[in-house]
């Protein structure tokens, strides 16, 4: 059986990967954080509605073989975006704030400490859902 | 895996931050540099770029040192005739450190080292937890 053909499993690691993807764009802008004219960047917040409907997402089909292959597949990255309203732009036109991407990346840390506890959760239940059968 | 990748990206976040730190010490082991003869001049304060750059190879965007420039900024000057290189007025240049500058410069820097090493530490945490689903 694969676990990734359930629905709630699905959702989570895709959930998972947005977390991930999240973590990279806030390491990004910590690493930035001197650098002139960096602005600071997050992820478009993530949505189940989106999450649910991707499965009705089309996706290009090579016919000839000099079709460029898309480098993003139908799961690929989350949409980036810059942060608007930036608390405050510093003179070198850098507008990261630490305390602020710290802050976010706690929360994101935490956000996946819950998830990966649902995962083990969700698994601890099909666990003793089979345990029954004998 | 992408959680390696935001592990490089702060890690080169602490080279160019230790890059920093280097150049800041240069300047503060040099704040009493003067010229040996009359005619010469004196350390220049350093200061440090940063740039940040497309990682082809991984897709992300580090953070490295475009390049290390001199202050172009006045030179101090100070009386004292006595000294070897002091010129026919009796002033002697000393290099434009300002060793109060510097120091906040390094406590910035000592910030930033920090806030890097922190990230590195999450993206560590929730590897391991994603590592720990494995153990259920």
């Amino acid at each position: 059986m694969d676990l990734g053909n359930l629905g709630i499993f699905k959702l989570m690691s895709r959930k998972m990967d947005w977390l991930t993807q999240r973590q990279q764009v806030l390491s990004q802008n910590i690493a930035n954080a001197d650098t002139p004219e960096y602005k600071s960047r997050d992820l478009k917040s993530f949505s189940f509605r989106d999450a649910l409907s991707d499965n009705r997402r089309l996706t290009p089909v090579s016919t000839n073989a000099s079709h460029l292959a898309g480098t993003r597949g139908p799961g690929g990255m989350a949409k980036e975006e810059k942060v608007r309203d930036p608390y405050e732009t510093a003179p070198d036109g850098n507008n990261v704030i630490l305390e602020d991407q710290m802050m976010r990346m706690s929360q994101n840390s935490m956000d996946y400490q819950t998830i990966t506890n649902l995962y083990k959760k969700q698994v601890a239940m099909i666990k003793s859902a089979i345990r029954t059968g004998g | 895996m992408d959680l390696y990748q935001s592990m490089a990206v702060s890690a080169s976040g602490l080279k160019a931050q230790g890059t920093r730190l280097k150049v800041i010490s240069e300047n503060l082991a040099n704040a009493n540099t003067t010229a040996e003869t009359p005619g010469d001049l004196p350390y220049r304060r350093k200061t440090v770029i940063f740039k940040n750059e497309l990682d082809r190879a991984m897709d992300v965007d580090k953070v490295r040192v475009a390049k290390v420039d001199v202050d172009k900024g006045d030179f101090q000057r100070r009386y004292d005739p006595s000294h070897p290189s002091a010129d026919a007025d009796g002033y002697v240049l000393l290099p434009n450190v300002n060793s109060v500058v510097e120091a906040m410069d390094m406590r910035e820097a000592q910030r930033s080292y920090e806030a890097n090493l922190s990230a590195i530490d999450t993206a560590r945490q929730m590897l391991t937890r994603t590592i720990d689903i494995l153990r259920t």
